[in-house]
């Protein structure tokens, strides 16, 4: 399998074979990600949930870990039901325990 | 009046590393925000990959963002928001800065001012497309301030032109939103953007990439209602025969970003033709003594941590208010798009000079090469280079025996 390293922007171009050996890659992390596209591919999702502040409309949001590729779209669903009310602070939890994973949903920035 | 040494002009990510520094440096610093809040373009750029280099995290826009905003109210700089430079004059011993802001004019001098002021989107009149002027155009960064600052999704259906890395954000933003985008059209035989966007933001979503492709008329009264796409040559004509119409309600842009220097030149800076941000040296000082430059507004930059990078070095410049000596210019050779700085000012310090630059086209393997008097003086191999990515190099300058009559010149060399 041919792809391409999202892990940093350097973009490096890899290769992994049937056994799992990684071809290509100059670190790592890069390695670790070409066995993980090749088997259940992760992804960290970034978005916004909607607030019940004026000044603020929306707050971004992203996972603070990755989630399964394939539970993009379950996290969208509960991403689109949340209305924030109180004042969160970045960094702060928005959902635990997201789409039957470990991984919280926090908030990337601050309401003001 | 209010009198600073430093006056840092845009409280975007550059500005607030450059004041950071500047104040640091034991500048006096100020800050002109002309938006209600600091943090400049990062507070609408919620994906994440900001921070890696600076911060060792994959962080999201804001949180890049709110990180400076805090080093900076941690020190006594003073920052000005919903307040906008109308002047900028050069005084005997230094600057004097007029603003508009909400108390009305205000007046201020500095001894150095950095200009933070980022770069803006080119627009349709700029890659001129044909037909009505409908309601639905939108710039990727308009688009994206819909959506992730006012909670509103400005397409159901859309396509995007130009592959630029706000485009595809966008698309996948867009997409992950619930609006379907048709594709993106690239007038270039190669994607513009980096390529781990063309990965993550098109690939994962099944979203068509149409290289050698391009827009060429819109359709609609009040809103669009349909765009032409046409495949082009190699000489980015539109081929005869291959128009498709695609139905759609937004056709958005991400065809290029420019600098923002209108200040810049209203103080006589010169502009280099190649990054079109200010002319400058290893200090990021422009053509005008104490106009310094930073960020997007100097060259525009793919990785928010460079501009820290670059902006820091601004301001800590500023501050210090180094004597400036006569120059050698780094003369441009094959191979290269666009480097920064562009010249090196033989009384600065020159050992650890960071050059930034990108390649003309897509190289497996090249050599960067300096040359003084037609003679190698440095030499290093890269890997991978795209004029999309933008590549760091430290290189020590003061080596290379320069003197005022020296002949720099750089070249990358692909093998």
């Amino acid at each position: 399998m041919e792809l391409v390293c999202i892990v940093c922007p350097k973009g490096c171009h890899m290769t992994v074979d049937e056994n799992g050996a990684v071809t290509g890659n100059t670190c790592k992390k890069g390695e670790a990600f070409a066995r993980s596209e090749a088997t259940c591919p992760m992804r960290t999702v970034c978005s916004t949930v909607a607030t019940a502040f004026e000044s603020m409309p929306v707050l971004p949001v992203r996972t603070d870990g990755e989630i399964p590729k394939s539970k993009i779209g379950e996290l969208m669903q509960l991403i689109n039901g949340i209305r924030v009310t109180e004042k969160l602070h970045r960094g702060d939890v928005v959902a635990a325990s997201v789409v039957g994973t470990d991984v919280d949903l926090i908030a990337t920035a601050t309401i003001y | 009046m209010k009198n600073y040494d430093v006056i840092v002009i845009g409280g975007g990510p550059a500005g607030l590393a450059a004041a950071e520094s500047a104040c640091k440096a034991g500048a006096k610093t100020a800050v002109i925000e002309r938006e209600a809040r600091l943090g400049g373009i990062l507070k609408q750029c919620v994906h994440d990959g900001f921070g890696l280099i600076r911060f060792g995290e994959k962080l999201a826009g804001p949180e890049y963002a709110e990180r400076y905003i805090d080093l900076v109210r941690a020190l006594p700089v003073d920052t000005y928001t919903l307040t906008f430079v109308t002047k900028l004059v050069k005084s005997a011993d230094g600057f004097s800065v007029t603003c508009v802001s909400r108390e009305g004019m205000l007046d201020f001098t500095a001894k150095s001012v950095v200009l933070a002021t980022g770069c803006r989107e080119r627009t349709a009149k700029q890659v001129l497309i044909q037909g009505t002027r409908p309601a639905g155009v939108f710039t990727a960064g308009t688009a994206q301030h819909f959506v992730n600052l006012m909670g509103k999704l400005p397409a159901k259906k859309c396509v995007i032109l130009g592959s630029g890395d706000i485009g595809l954000i966008m698309a996948r933003r867009l997409t992950l939103e619930g609006a379907e985008v048709e594709g993106v059209y690239e007038v270039k035989p190669e994607p513009s953007g980096l390529t781990r966007n063309i990965h993550q933001c098109l690939h994962d979503f099944n979203i068509p990439l149409h290289l050698s492709h391009t827009v060429t008329r819109v359709f609609g009264v009040d809103r669009l209602t349909a765009v032409e796409v046409a495949r082009v040559d190699d000489k980015m004509k539109p081929v005869k025969g291959t128009e498709r119409i695609v139905e759609c309600d937004a056709l958005i842009l991400s065809v290029g970003l420019i600098p923002e220097n209108e200040l810049a030149e209203t103080l006589g800076v010169a502009i280099n033709p190649f990054t079109k941000g200010p002319d400058c040296d290893q200090t990021y000082m422009s053509s005008v003594e104490g106009v310094f430059s930073a960020g997007n507004a100097l060259n525009v930059f793919d990785l928010v941590d460079y501009v820290s990078e670059c902006a820091a070095a601004a301001g800590a410049n500023a501050a210090a208010r180094v004597p400036c000596g006569e120059c050698v210019r780094i003369e441009k050779g094959k191979g290269l798009l666009s480097y920064v700085p562009h010249r090196i000012d033989l009384k600065k310090p020159a050992d650890k000079v960071v050059f930034f630059f990108r390649s003309a086209k897509d190289m497996d393997r090249g050599t960067l090469r300096m040359t003084v008097d037609g003679k190698e003086v440095y030499k290093k191999k890269f890997a991978f280079l795209r004029p999309p990515e933008m590549q760091r190099v430290e290189i020590d300058f003061s080596a290379f025996g320069l003197n005022a009559k020296s002949k720099l010149a750089v070249e990358l060399e692909e093998n």
